[in-house]
Formats: structure tokens, sequence, C-alpha cells
């Protein structure tokens, strides 16, 4: 069977309203800007997303006028917006805002 | 048992193995949960017998035991544990150091964020602010609010440059949109 290994480790953390999971502290940059927030570690994600007022601090005002998007979840589809950023801490990944 | 390796018990709820073996082993008081290995059982105890034998020996609901020896234990069963008995989960990490691990990719050793460590030390008085922003810089908080514009001031008048802001969800909503 395929593993995967992860050279970092996330802790499990508890927040109000939250249910234990790992996570880590993470930074959005974009252009010159950042922004750093709390990520959840989903392996199996495809995609990952903040809230847009993360966006904001990054100077996207508006995240409508990204490229609107739709994900389906466990809890039903999602609609996001998408923009070009990166994110430290995980990769080289697009963060989807 | 790959999976365990990443998992770790709450932040800050660790025991060094030299306070577990001081700790009596007579009663616990909150749910906690025990991740062990086959070194971790032995000369813990003033009778001489093994941690294992003695919390058999200590029938409660309040704990629950990982054998990482046992194949039934894997990382599923120990995230079902921590989700559902949230946040009084305690464990007790008797020997971390002899832990075994399955991988050979190297792991790397990060400090604890800030303000991950305020938002844990803080963790039931940031209910009080459920539907809020925190604004959090240097172990403070520096600013709450429901209007993101507050936090945005706060941040220019502060001057910080890669701000660290938490939204505070509400009881009807969902913390996270895991995919």
């Amino acid at each position: 069977m395929p593993t995967i290994d992860y050279p970092l480790t996330a802790a499990y953390q508890p927040a109000a309203g939250v249910p234990l999971v790992p996570v880590l502290l993470v930074e959005l940059i974009r252009g010159g800007q950042s922004a750093r927030a709390v990520g959840v570690v989903d392996s199996g994600a495809t995609i990952t997303v903040f809230n847009p007022e993360h966006a904001e601090i990054l100077g996207i005002e508006d995240v409508r006028e990204g490229q609107p998007e739709r994900v389906s979840t466990q809890g039903g589809p999602v609609d996001y917006y998408a923009a070009a950023g990166r994110m430290t801490d995980m990769g080289a990944v697009r963060p989807k805002l | 048992m790959a999976g365990l390796q990443n998992i770790q018990p709450p932040l800050g709820m660790m025991f060094p193995g030299s306070r577990s073996r001081g700790r009596q082993l007579s009663s616990f008081q909150t749910n906690e949960a025990l991740l062990m290995n086959n070194e971790a059982l032995s000369n813990n105890c003033p009778s001489g017998e093994s941690i294992l034998v003695s919390l058999k020996r200590i029938h409660t609901d309040n704990l629950v035991l990982f054998h990482l020896g046992m194949p039934t234990t894997d990382a599923s069963t120990i995230q079902d544990v921590l989700q559902s008995r949230q946040p009084e989960v305690v464990f007790l990490h008797v020997h971390d150091a002899t832990m075994e691990r399955t991988s050979t990719t190297p792991v790397i050793e990060r400090r604890e964020a800030s303000e991950l460590r305020w938002m844990r030390e803080h963790q039931r008085e940031i209910a009080q602010w459920r539907g809020q922003w925190l604004l959090i810089a240097e172990n403070r908080l520096l600013g709450h609010s429901a209007s993101f514009r507050d936090i945005r001031d706060a941040i220019a008048r502060h001057n910080l440059t890669s701000p660290f802001t938490y939204y505070v969800p509400t009881e009807e909503e969902s913390p996270f949109v895991l995919l």
C-alpha cells in the first residue's frame, strides 16, 4: 500500500467551538503583503481556503473579483473565490482565498 | 502504525516523563489518555509492577489507555477519542524519547508559535469572543471586534507587517471547512 511521509508534525489544539484539530501557524503571502493565520491540516484536501478577511490584509479588498469556484464537501457544496498567493510552512502551494 | 507519527497530544498538555514517573497512579480526575510504549511500561511504580498493570487495576471511565505496541492502536482511534472528549483530554506522554517511529523522513522540530501558545493558554476565555475577530501579537491580545474594520485599524495602529488574526466561530458556525 502506498504511504506518504510528512516531514513535519502538527499538534492537536482545542479552541472555542473547535474540536481538537491538527493546526499550524501559516503565513499567507501575496505581493509584498502577508498575513498569518491558523491552518488546519486536512491531508485529503484538494484546495486550501481562508476567510475573505485574510485576503483583505493581503490587499484583496473584494474577493468576489477573483475566479468563482465551487467545491463539494461532506456538508454540501461550498462556493469560494480563487486568488493566487503563497503559503509558507506547507510547501509551495497556491491558497484559494 | 505509520500514521501515529502525526498524532501528538494537545499543546501544553504533555507531561514529561520525569513528572509522569512521580505521579500517583491512583485516580484520574479528568478524561485522560496515555500514550505508552513498551519501555514506558516498566519500573515506574514503587510496588515494582509495570505502569500498565497498575493502570489496569484502576477501573475508571475517565481513562483511555493507548498502548503503542498493540495493533488496535492506530491514528484514527486516537483521533476519535481526541475529538469526542475535547477539551478535557489530558495526555501523559510517558516516554516520548523512545517511541518507535517507522518513517525515515526527518521530522522538523519547531518551537510553538507565540500566537498558538496564546490561543492554547486562553482557550477557555476565547469563548467570550464568539463571533469576533481577534488580533494577537507577541503573546498578547491586541484587539477584538465583530467588525474586521476595527481589526484592520488596530493592525495599522500597531504597525504590524504580518498580523495574526483569528475568527472565533459562533456556536452555530462551523469553525473550519474540511474538504
